[in-house]
């Protein structure tokens, strides 16, 4: 369990989380949504101990990440957003990588990297952003560590990879692992969550189950916005809204609207 | 699991730094091996005897094992491509140590080798006498010092300082100043070589700057010291003299080898990304 308490971090003197606390349990795929410059990729950077903060505690199952201990970093994997890659083939890298975790599954590495149709034998450098993707996703999925942070994933994949990946992720969860996807294409995940984070500098707006949230609100397109709508916003088919779910009724949540909607009442 | 030295761990991030690091800085050898070949070239088209080859040879060398941390480590403390290094699950000792251990053994070697493997081919290839095989007489640096006889500047001291720089000064010396290199190369994030130049020229300008200011400010305790040097270097016969020499020598290098690898310890630990 990853448990976030009364954490702040500043680049020089522009505060980028202030005082935020939270917990990630085990068995779930996380949402980690927000503005641009909220913090979401520092909190990932954080949460690697890439960074290190001087005011409030990580603690990933008991160890702080700052330590950079070797069994703690065993257990996690980041993919940044803009992934560059070392400059060495693919199968150098992750035969020299894979060694130091313990659960890497090479079946499943060279199935994944086969179905994202990428040549090992290829270097990082020489990959298109998409394709180095891939190659970096695929490896991710199968060092099966417990703890999986990818930051802004779907970027750079076309369509097919897209609709691959989702398939990939959800093929690889199991009640032990933790995967925090954080993004601003909704869309390409919204199917694969089960809970939802949405930050703000100041605080986590939100840091609700997907159930919960359907349990709360109901989403609706319709002609006419509901009387009792809490937030509307025209859409394709008519207005999208949100009201309080009082039916029990359960809809599929648009992530989007839900998103626009808690920034609107911060 | 023991998160500060384990034996296999090390051993797995070892070799994987040989097999995924060197051949980078092999590819960069030929380089220097070409620099090797053109004054080959330059020597037969010139018709002029290469008599400093041995001293050429050491200087591309030392060149050589000196830079190579900035260029196999280049990008431990990248923004950008920096973190796999951090990331990678072994602890900073093991990885100070397995950088250590490319830098110090298995780059020089590399590099001595494909000097060697150079200069004997075109040993064989200059029959007609343009050249001449080195082997093994590059590896001393001091060659260079006794060379221009800076030896004999104030004792005639010869053949005994000169057996002053050899074995373990030699080695403590490159074991240094790869310390040194590798503390500016985990300090610098970009332009590490012009930083680490400019750095070092600022930090001599700034002494000398001192030393004057002191010589102005402080005459009577300058000239207080100047006539300590002067008793110490007349109180103390040739050989007592070699001693110190030789004991003060071994200790600042080993002193400076210890805190740039300190210091490079928690750049390792603690670098931001």
């Amino acid at each position: 369990m990853i448990e976030i308490k009364n954490l702040s971090f500043a680049y020089s003197n522009v505060k980028v989380l202030d005082n935020i606390s939270t917990t990630f349990e085990q068995g779930r795929i996380y949402g980690l949504l927000g503005a641009n410059g909220v913090g979401k990729s520092t909190m990932f950077k954080l949460l690697c101990g890439l960074l290190t903060s001087k005011e409030g505690t990580i603690e990933i199952d008991g160890v702080s990440p700052a330590g950079r201990k070797p069994g703690f970093l065993s257990k996690i994997f980041y993919v940044p957003e803009d992934f560059e890659g070392p400059d060495m083939s693919i199968e150098n890298y992750a035969a020299g990588v894979s060694q130091f975790y313990p659960n890497y599954d090479a079946a499943l590495f060279a199935r994944l990297l086969g179905e994202f149709e990428i040549d090992v034998t290829r270097k990082f450098t020489s990959l298109s952003l998409g394709q180095r993707k891939r190659a970096i996703l695929a490896l991710a999925l199968a060092l099966r560590t417990d703890y999986l942070f990818l930051d802004e994933p779907t970027n750079g994949l076309d369509i097919p990879s897209k609709a691959e990946f989702r398939r990939m992720v959800a093929a690889a969860m199991d009640e032990n692992r933790t995967i925090i996807i954080s993004t601003h294409q909704v869309r390409d995940v919204e199917n694969l969550l089960d809970h939802i984070m949405i930050l703000d500098k100041q605080a986590v707006l939100l840091d609700k189950s997907v159930s919960d949230i359907q349990k709360e609100y109901l989403f609706e397109v319709s002609a006419a916005a509901p009387a009792d709508a809490l937030y509307v916003e025209p859409g394709l088919g008519g207005c999208c809204s949100i009201s309080r779910n009082t039916t029990g009724e359960e809809s599929r949540i648009n992530i989007e609207l839900l998103f626009n909607y808690i920034n609107s009442i911060k | 699991m023991n998160d500060i030295f384990d034996f296999g761990r090390f051993g797995k991030l070892f070799v994987y730094e040989c097999r995924n690091y060197l051949p980078r800085y092999i590819k960069g050898m030929v380089v220097f091996a070409s620099f090797l070949v053109a004054a080959w070239l330059f020597t037969i088209a010139s018709e002029y005897p290469f008599d400093s080859r041995t001293n050429f040879i050491t200087v591309l060398f030392f060149f050589a094992i000196f830079l190579s941390p900035y260029f196999v480590y280049k990008e431990m403390n990248n923004r950008k491509k920096g973190y796999f290094y951090a990331m990678l699950p072994a602890s900073t000792f093991e990885k100070l140590l397995s950088m250590t251990l490319v830098s110090v053994v298995v780059v020089p070697a590399v590099v001595y080798l494909s000097l060697s493997v150079t200069d004997v081919l075109l040993y064989a290839l200059s029959c007609a006498g343009a050249g001449y095989f080195t082997g093994l007489e590059f590896c001393n640096p001091f060659n260079l010092l006794t060379d221009v006889d800076i030896v004999n500047l104030k004792w005639n001291f010869g053949d005994e300082l000169a057996a002053l720089f050899s074995g373990k000064h030699i080695v403590l010396w490159c074991v240094m100043n790869i310390s040194v290199v590798m503390m500016f190369n985990s300090i610098f994030r970009k332009h590490k070589i012009i930083k680490t130049l400019l750095f070092n020229m600022a930090v001599q300008f700034l002494f000398q700057i001192a030393v004057i200011f002191f010589a102005v400010w402080f005459p009577e305790a300058t000239e207080r010291f100047a006539d300590w040097v002067e008793h110490f270097l007349t109180d103390y016969t040739p050989g007592e003299l070699l001693t110190m020499i030789d004991n003060t020598v071994l200790l600042v290098n080993t002193l400076v080898t210890v805190v740039a690898l300190t210091i490079t310890y928690f750049r390792i630990k603690r670098v931001n990304y």
